[in-house]
């Protein structure tokens, strides 16, 4: 009984990681240079915008950001490349790609944390929930109903 | 009556344990939740593109033909402060704050103690031509294919002005239009900064 729920649950991690695998691999990167301009201009921060990524915004600086991305491109630079050369010029809240240092870290790492935490704790109690269901049916407990049984029977029988 | 005493002592002995952690656990979940919260609530997202990464750093190159034909490269500049003025001739603040850099040019140019130079933002040469026409102006200005040097210098929007120290180091943006007297100010605090270094590393 325990084994076979203990597959179920490796079978559904097993098809968890199986699908972000395959999600991820998918994906692949971008192909052409209109691929990368398009996907590169996603990842900033238009300046002078407020919530909008170069890529949406119709703003001078975004058409001139979205332009200077291309010339990059064409020239043969890496999406590092290109990326670290705007931060230098704009500073890190150009980059809306979520970093993974600092306090901004600690948003991707809690609820990580809490999870495996959260998950061992449940686990945990869950567990002894079920040893002492056992325990309640123990020896000693069928021993205490039976004697509890055959006295009221005695106080009936009297 | 009987067996309801029984009952009742078989349960309530049974969750004392687990719930204990439960209990624990909730705790700690909702510690690390409210730390979580006040972190995010308290640290200031807005902060944004007003810093500018290159102050302390060296100036961006910035090369290339003026719209009078002639060649302008920021590096031969050493030496001089250098006024790097970012605008556009349809923007109404860099119409206002033209006169500045004029007054500011003719006194500072003459001597060799300073220098301006104009770079146009997504505008044409035809129009730059005719508005230095118009408003005056004597220093170089680059009008075609500029994008990629108000990027390098991450300009937001127009008129933006950055100081560019004779050692070739960007020591200020100024966001917005500038005075002849905003400079002034600057190059003056600046250097007055540097002559106290100089001294106290003497």
């Amino acid at each position: 009984m325990f084994s076979r729920r203990s597959l179920i649950w490796l079978c559904l991690l097993a098809a968890g990681i199986s699908s972000l695998v395959i999600a991820t691999q998918l994906e692949g990167p971008p192909r052409t240079n209109e691929d990368r301009v398009r996907s590169l201009s996603e990842d900033f921060a238009c300046p002078t915008c407020d919530g909008q990524s170069v890529a949406e915004s119709n703003a001078v600086v975004a058409q001139e950001i979205r332009r200077e991305i291309r010339r990059q491109v064409d020239d043969g630079q890496t999406d590092e490349e290109i990326t670290e050369a705007l931060v230098a010029s704009y500073n890190e809240s150009i980059d809306l790609r979520p970093r993974s240092g600092g306090v901004v870290g600690l948003i991707w790492i809690l609820p990580v944390v809490v999870m495996v935490f959260g998950f061992a704790a449940l686990a945990s109690v869950f567990r002894r929930w079920r040893s002492t269901d056992a325990r309640s049916a123990s020896r000693a407990d069928i021993d205490l109903v039976e004697s509890l049984r055959r006295e009221r029977q005695e106080q009936v029988e009297s | 009556m009987d067996d309801m005493d029984a009952d009742d002592v078989v349960e309530v002995e049974l969750p004392a344990g687990p719930s204990r952690l439960a209990f624990f656990a909730a705790t700690a979940v909702g510690a690390v939740l409210v730390v979580l919260i006040a972190v995010l609530a308290t640290s200031d997202g807005e902060a944004g593109f007003a810093r500018s990464p290159l102050i302390s750093k060296t100036a961006p190159l910035i090369t290339g033909e003026a719209v009078d034909g002639t060649t302008f490269d920021l590096d031969a500049e050493r030496g001089r402060w250098v006024v790097v003025n970012f605008f556009a001739t349809t923007c109404v603040p860099c119409i206002e704050e033209h006169p500045e850099l004029v007054a500011f040019d003719e006194q500072y140019s003459a001597t060799g103690e300073a220098s301006v130079v104009s770079v146009a933002f997504s505008d044409t040469a035809s129009n730059v031509r005719e508005f230095f026409a118009t408003n005056g102006g004597e220093w170089a200005v680059l009008a075609e294919d500029t994008g990629r040097h108000a990027i390098s210098y991450g300009v937001a929007a127009v008129p933006e002005t950055y100081l560019v120290a004779p050692s070739g180091i960007v020591t200020t943006k100024f966001i917005g239009g500038v005075t002849k007297l905003d400079i002034e100010t600057e190059i003056d605090r600046l250097n007055r900064a540097n002559s106290t270094t100089v001294v106290a590393e003497s």
